[in-house]
């Protein structure tokens, strides 16, 4: 075991008392300035899950470590003060002095009828007046409650004084001095302590020793100022030496004593004394042995064997390796505990390679002292607290700090002592009784008071929550109740399935703004008590709905409804094009029908009848006139047959071509008059082919070759609006009531009839037929008047 | 004496011919007769005819596969054919006549009564330019004349019955004996467009397009053309083209 202590000091020894109680170094006071609605505070309560409840003259309080949270009537007056406050299945009660009860539920207090009233004594209370130090402490101050809590805190109420909170460091006992304590050392199984003052040196012990700076060691050896003795009372040697600052014995019990630049060698039982001198020493730090019991020097530039005169690597991956080495210490089994400043710990491991503690924590804090446990555990003291390293996987067991008992966090120096930690600080001494620590018993537990999605609150929510989708984000509120911590839990969490390390923070919510699209994730949350130790795992289970557009019935839906417009879709596409097909073919139909009734057999027959005529009569020219014309009338014919419309002005000349070819076979009988009105584009207009021809045959047929003289056709083309074409066809013939033969009359119109009918199902005239009659009456011709939809 | 040489394959076509020209025709002989293109050729490159009576459909090949192996078209000719589909070609070739089959005696006549009008006025030469005309040019036949014009030099063509004023350039007017759907159709793949039953407009001269009173155009020599409702959508499709 390495004591070291800075020449200068004092070294006081010192037989604590046992069995200590609180004392008020850590106590801490709550009033106005803290939150709290007023200093009047009449009555506690610790409800189940931790909470603290005050009952004031205003109302009551709830304190969760971190804030309070003022519960006041709503109804005026009350001003009286809360008495009592109780727990009945979860609801916080409360009466007054004016003996009305209440109910906190949904965070509004409630008068409530039932005046049950919890009248059994308050277990939780203890006498202030029994307490030395409390009742000192307490002598001016006006207390009106107390209450022990589930961790052994002490809650005094008061008059105008607020809260007291005396926190349980039952394990931790404190020696509050004015003297800063560097060192730390071992004498008749006794600590003793070192401190510094500035005019003289002092020793309190029972030794005797008075003005002497003087190191023990294990109870067998002192170090006083020039003179080595052992505590037998023998003197081993004297020495000018000063500066002595390191006692360490070998294996074969031999000391040795590290000055800055030398070291002493002394055998207790020779009595012989060496001083090792050698330029190498130098700014010796500490001292200790390998496990052949070699010398190995400390100083700032890292380990020396001296036996075998080489300078040891801890860090063979490091070039400089100049670390300054705080203490080397030997464990159980030989292995050696290197500790440097400010680099960490080193050990030797199996392969007798030196590998340094893997932890963030004490890598990155500045080592003051280091001991070991009987069992091996490193002890570190740092300017953060003190750190216990478990043996075996090097994790950090235990913190402790000014928050969970130690006078403050700067640690001047550790010493293992029968079962005890002592830690010297510039306030005093601490002493860690290890043995009375409970690790399991004392986890910090995190609850979840509320979430929230976008806005909504959702208080004390089951461990298994439903996210919709709706929400945007998802805020997660936590709480750990541990009032030793004053407000400074530090809490990690993760979400299973979304982040692969904990996130550490001291916030108490955490919010996520992007959620999940889908599926299941728990949230885990601990918090550490004040040691440092992790507590149980606060699970909350997230189950984020799929969208609703996302959802798999959704995706059904749409892909059902999908199919369904689709095939409707598609049947109604296949129904208008069979319909389409339908008229189309029923237009074609009726186009071969119209070029069928224009080239009807009467006609063709007729012509051809004509043409022998000429040629009988051996009018040969004519014949080829007629044969030309005839062969012109076919072909254009054909042709615009296939075509869905044609240009007005072509029609007309098909009908002229017509008309001549009937004038022919009439001889004189017949004549005929086209007229397009100048408004009429000819060459713009495009009416359907073959419509009006079956119309003049009919005329010729049946209105005029009953006729013996003959008779005219005039044609008359003009506009009717913008979209329809008239076309007229008039004859001078025997009219319709003297008609002959209405078989062929149907036979032709009837399908041009079915073809405009076809074509303009909007005009409801597209037909008109007028019977002419002269001033007598009697019939004088047929008027037809087509109406065309032109484009 | 107008010398004229028949290529026919059809012998039927070819008697209704010789019967016509026989009958009906005066001061006219046949100076030779092929029956395909090949035979055609040889005849037109060794004769010394006016006027060619030319078959288009000829079995081996076209009438004009003939026309197009002759350097020196500077003779007439009269297309004949059954399919009325190559008017419009037969016209780039300044064909006087384009006769569809059966023949109508009395358009033949017309069409060499044309020719022995045209042969007054037209020389040999002013022929052989007109039959070297490409897509720029045009051969307006007026009543006893013959015009070579430049597409370019022609503002609009304006309907007159069964006639067409050519209005070109230098304010000068032509009337051609064909109608203005001929020349709509002879010049539809150039920038020609029918904006109207009376008109048929050379698009580059439109200067502005007025939607007033329904429509007009405005030519850059200031004429102002009515454009028909039914060609507006034409015109402002061409014009943006």
């Amino acid at each position: 075991m390495n004591i070291k202590l800075i020449y200068s000091l004092f070294l006081t020894y010192f037989v604590f008392c046992s069995a200590i109680s609180q004392d008020l170094t850590h106590a801490k006071n709550f009033s106005i300035e803290n939150g709290i609605s007023s200093s009047n505070v009449y009555s506690i309560y610790q409800d189940h899950i931790g909470y603290m409840w005050f009952g004031t003259d205003v109302g009551v309080s709830r304190f969760n470590g971190y804030e309070f949270e003022n519960f006041a009537h709503k109804k005026p007056p009350f001003n009286s003060p809360v008495t009592k406050i109780w727990e009945e299945k979860h609801t916080i009660s409360f009466t007054n002095m004016n003996n009305n009860f209440y109910s906190i539920i949904n965070g509004e207090i409630i008068e409530t009828s039932s005046k049950k009233n919890d009248t059994t004594l308050n277990k939780n209370h203890f006498d202030v007046s029994k307490n030395e130090k409390l009742k000192k402490n307490f002598e001016n101050i006006e207390i009106t409650s107390t209450f022990l809590d589930n961790k052994k805190g002490m809650w005094v109420t008061t008059l105008d004084d607020g809260i007291y909170y005396i926190p349980d460091h039952k394990f931790i006992e404190t020696r509050p001095s004015n003297n800063k304590i560097y060192g730390l050392g071992v004498f008749n199984d006794n600590i003793t302590y070192g401190y510094k003052t500035s005019t003289s040196l002092k020793i309190i012990d029972k030794p005797k020793f008075s003005e002497a700076e003087i190191h023990f060691h294990k109870n067998k050896l002192y170090y006083k100022k020039e003179l080595i003795y052992t505590f037998n009372g023998n003197y081993i040697n004297s020495s000018k030496k000063s500066k002595s600052r390191f006692i360490k014995q070998n294996k074969e019990f031999i000391y040795f004593i590290g000055d800055t630049n030398e070291i002493y060698k002394i055998d207790p039982i020779k009595k012989s004394q060496l001083v090792i001198k050698d330029h190498s020493l130098l700014n010796i730090s500490s001292l200790g042995f390998n496990s052949n019991d070699e010398l190995l020097i400390g100083n700032n530039n890292g380990i020396y064997n001296y036996t075998q005169k080489k300078h040891i690597l801890l860090d063979p991956l490091n070039k400089n390796n100049n670390y300054k080495i705080i203490s080397i210490n030997s464990n159980l089994r030989n292995e050696l505990i290197v500790a440097t400043k400010s680099s960490g710990i080193f050990l030797k491991d199996k392969n007798n390679l030196f590998s340094k503690i893997n932890n963030e924590k004490i890598n990155s804090s500045y080592i003051n002292a280091l001991d070991l446990d009987k069992d091996d555990n490193i002890w570190i003291a740092t300017n953060n607290g003190v750190y216990k390293i478990n043996k075996n996987n090097s994790n950090i067991d235990l913190h402790f700090n000014n928050q969970n008992g130690l006078l403050s966090n700067q640690v001047n120096d550790i010493i293992f002592l029968n079962g005890k930690i002592y830690t010297a600080h510039n306030k005093g001494l601490s002493i860690i009784n290890i043995n009375d620590y409970n690790s399991n018993g004392d986890s910090t537990n995190v609850t979840i008071p509320y979430i929230r999605y976008d806005n909504e609150k959702i208080n004390n929510p089951s461990n298994e929550i439903t996210i919709d989708s709706k929400y945007s984000y998802l805020t997660i509120n936590y709480l750990a109740i541990n009032y030793k911590l004053k407000g400074e839990v530090n809490y990690k969490y993760k979400i299973n399935g979304i982040h692969n390390d904990w996130i550490f923070t001291k916030e108490r919510k955490v919010q996520f703004t992007t959620l999940p699209e889908k599926g299941t994730y728990i949230f885990e949350v601990k918090a550490q008590n004040e040691h440092s130790i992790w507590g149980k795992t606060t699970k909350l289970k997230m189950r984020f709905l799929t969208p609703f557009y996302k959802s798999w019935w959704f995706i059904a839906l749409i892909i059902f409804f999908s199919l369904i417009s689709l095939w409707l879709i598609t049947r109604a596409v296949y129904k208008r094009k069979l319909k389409m097909n339908r008229l189309l073919t029923e237009k074609l139909d009726f186009e071969a029908k119209a070029l069928q009734s224009q080239m009807n057999p009467h006609f063709i027959f007729n012509a051809l009848n004509s043409i022998q005529s000429f040629i009988t009569v051996g009018d040969i020219m004519n014949s080829e006139i007629y044969l030309a014309k005839f062969s012109s009338l076919l072909r254009k014919t054909l042709n615009y047959s296939n075509h869905n419309t044609i240009i007005l002005s072509k029609e007309v000349e098909n009908l002229k071509i017509y008309l001549e070819l009937e004038t022919l076979r009439f001889e004189d009988r017949l004549n005929y008059e086209i007229i397009i009105d100048e408004l009429v584009e000819s060459d713009l207009i495009k009416i359907p082919p073959m419509l009006i021809q079956p119309f003049i045959e009919n005329s010729i047929i049946h209105g005029l070759t009953p006729k013996p003289e003959g008779g005219k056709i005039k044609i008359h083309f003009y506009l009717k609006g913008e979209n329809y074409l008239v076309c007229e066809i008039i004859d001078d013939g025997v009219g319709r009531q003297n008609k002959i033969n209405s078989a062929h009359k149907s036979l032709g119109t009837s399908i041009v009839k079915k073809r405009l009918s076809l074509l303009s199902i909007e005009v409801p005239d597209y037909l008109k037929y007028t019977d002419l009659k002269d001033e007598l009456g009697e019939p004088k011709g047929t008027k037809v008047k087509l109406t065309i939809p032109i484009k | 004496m107008i010398k004229v040489i028949i290529i026919e394959d059809e012998k039927n076509a070819i008697k209704t011919l010789q019967s016509y020209i026989n009958k009906y025709t005066s001061e006219i002989s046949i100076l030779g007769i092929a029956n395909n293109m090949k035979e055609g050729i040889e005849l037109i490159k060794t004769s010394k005819f006016d006027l060619a009576i030319l078959d288009i459909n000829l079995g081996d090949g076209t009438g004009f596969n003939v026309l197009e192996a002759i350097e020196d078209k500077d003779f007439g000719i009269i297309f004949t054919t059954a399919y009325d589909e190559y008017a419009i070609k037969a016209f780039k070739y300044s064909a006087i006549d384009y006769l569809l089959k059966p023949i109508n005696p009395k358009e033949f006549v017309e069409a060499i009564e044309r020719y022995k009008t045209n042969i007054t006025n037209i020389s040999n030469k002013q022929l052989k330019i007109a039959r070297t005309i490409n897509n720029n040019k045009i051969v307006i036949n007026s009543t006893n004349e013959m015009h070579f014009l430049e597409l370019d030099e022609i503002l609009y063509l304006k309907s007159d019955k069964n006639y067409t004023d050519i209005y070109i350039k230098n304010q000068q007017r032509i009337t051609s004996t064909k109608t203005l759907k001929f020349y709509e159709q002879l010049l539809s793949e150039n920038r020609f467009l029918r904006i109207h039953q009376k008109y048929l407009v050379n698009l580059n001269y439109i200067r502005k397009y007025l939607k007033e009173d329904g429509g007009y155009v405005l030519l850059t020599d200031n004429s102002k053309l009515e454009v028909s409702r039914r060609k507006k959508e034409d015109l402002m499709d061409a014009l943006l083209k």
